[in-house]
């Protein structure tokens, strides 16, 4: 009956001990801006090594229950699923980024990518070359305009996953893009024409991709200006796989 | 309830992601401070039994009657132990059911009936409910939505979205009685999807 006790009492302590553990491991490893914008790295850190001290304080002084209640069985087994399911989901299972299964279920290039009109010119001096125009960059010009004559011979060189789109020739450089964190986070990409793909490429396969925009051979609606690449070639998935 | 939308940083961001459309901004803000103060009118007077928890209750008053015997810090340390206990699972599980929901349910299945400015404010409401965004972004998240949603549905995710959703009510469950938290919910859903409607028709 004891353990049932303490287990019932210490769940909440126990549950912010795993959650800080995490963030710290997370944090070290690298992957916290897998499910945070990095700008909130440093305050979830400092509050997970605040929550790890206040609950090692609690566990020595062993505070004493001032309204202490009989312990029905669903309360007690219901705090100690939780307390597993979150050791099992925090310290068990590897971290992982989102996929091009969710950038699918999202829609890529659903909606607005900025808050104002990114110009074509103020890009371009900003980052000097078209070369040098990220994916996040052409996304948002491609969001405003998808018109081919805008785009014609434009060298582009972008990197991330591979997200199939609704045209079997087609398919999307694509990234995720971040207000807050993972719940926000939309996808955003660039349409590559490529009849064949899959058997080159699988989804998900973080790739490099250089070539120039061009109207789409085969005129399609949904994705009238496409890149024509080049040179494709794998890569390994970036160490901060979104964009902020 | 209203000050998830009711401070600088929502209003800002608000401001920020709907530059050029006002009428987002103010029907937000107006929705905000109305569905607020419409619950305090409503629930003012009523008494603290009838709305919270007996459990919720019963812990406050042996907090308050064993204060003087025991030292600040210790006090401090029950409090902590106390307050995680109930928390904590209702946060994770919170947490947990949205983000199910986020990856289980495509979102295209909602999107579908987002031209109908009837359908379309309902659509909004129960994506608020579901994705759990916190005020000071959602309004980012949102803006994704323009090109295919009515103004209207926008203005109810907005007011919607930062007073109830499943992360809140599971969190609000720990305090107050259940059929409580249905009636606010009912209140705010009709009020939400009021503003969203008076948008859509009349504006």
């Amino acid at each position: 009956m004891r353990y049932k006790q303490w287990l019932n009492k210490w769940s909440g302590v126990i549950l912010v001990l795993i959650i800080s553990i995490n963030i710290i491991w997370l944090f070290c490893e690298g992957k916290l801006n897998w499910y945070i914008h990095p700008r909130y790295e440093i305050f979830a850190v400092v509050f997970a090594v605040l929550g790890i001290c206040l609950s090692i304080v609690a566990l020595a002084m062993r505070p004493t229950e001032s309204h202490l209640h009989s312990l029905r069985r669903r309360e007690w087994m219901g705090q100690g699923v939780l307390v597993l399911v979150a050791v099992v989901f925090a310290l068990v299972i590897a971290p992982a980024t989102l996929t091009a299964i969710t950038a699918t279920q999202r829609v890529v290039n659903s909606g607005a990518l900025t808050t104002g009109s990114a110009r074509e010119s103020s890009i371009l001096k900003e980052r000097g070359d078209y070369i040098n125009f990220t994916i996040k960059d052409w996304a948002s010009l491609l969001s405003q305009s998808n018109d081919p004559s805008l785009y014609e011979h434009k060298p582009v060189k972008v990197s991330g996953f591979v997200t199939p789109s609704g045209d079997d020739d087609v398919y999307f450089v694509s990234r995720f893009l971040v207000t807050c964190c993972a719940v926000d986070a939309r996808p955003i990409g660039v349409p590559v024409y490529d009849p064949g793909w899959r058997d080159k490429i699988s989804p998900d396969q973080w790739i490099e991709v250089s070539g120039v925009f061009s109207a789409h051979p085969h005129q399609s609606q949904e994705n009238r200006t496409v890149v024509i690449p080049s040179h494709t070639q794998k890569i390994q998935q970036e160490d901060n796989p979104y964009v902020h | 309830m209203a000050a998830p939308i009711l401070n600088p940083i929502t209003i800002i961001t608000t401001q920020q992601a709907f530059a050029g459309d006002t009428t987002v901004l103010l029907m937000r803000v107006l929705g905000g401070f109305f569905i607020a103060n419409f619950i305090g009118w409503i629930y003012g007077n009523a008494r603290q039994s009838d709305m919270l928890r007996p459990d919720f209750v019963m812990s406050c008053r042996a907090e308050t009657a064993n204060r003087s015997q025991r030292s600040k810090l210790r006090l401090a340390m029950e409090l902590f132990t106390r307050e995680l206990r109930s928390m904590m699972p209702a946060l994770l599980i919170g947490a947990g059911i949205a983000g199910l929901i986020q990856v289980a349910v495509p979102r295209e299945t909602i999107l579908l009936l987002g031209n109908n400015p009837a359908w379309s404010v309902m659509v909004m409401i129960v994506l608020a409910f579901v994705a759990s965004i916190c005020s000071s972004v959602d309004a980012f998240f949102a803006l994704a939505f323009r090109g295919t949603f009515t103004t209207g549905s926008l203005v109810s995710f907005l007011t919607f979205g930062p007073m109830i959703d499943i992360k809140m009510l599971s969190l609000m469950r720990t305090t107050y009685k259940t059929k409580i938290l249905l009636q606010v919910t009912l209140i705010v859903t009709l009020l939400a999807a009021c503003f969203g409607l008076v948008v859509n028709y009349a504006l």
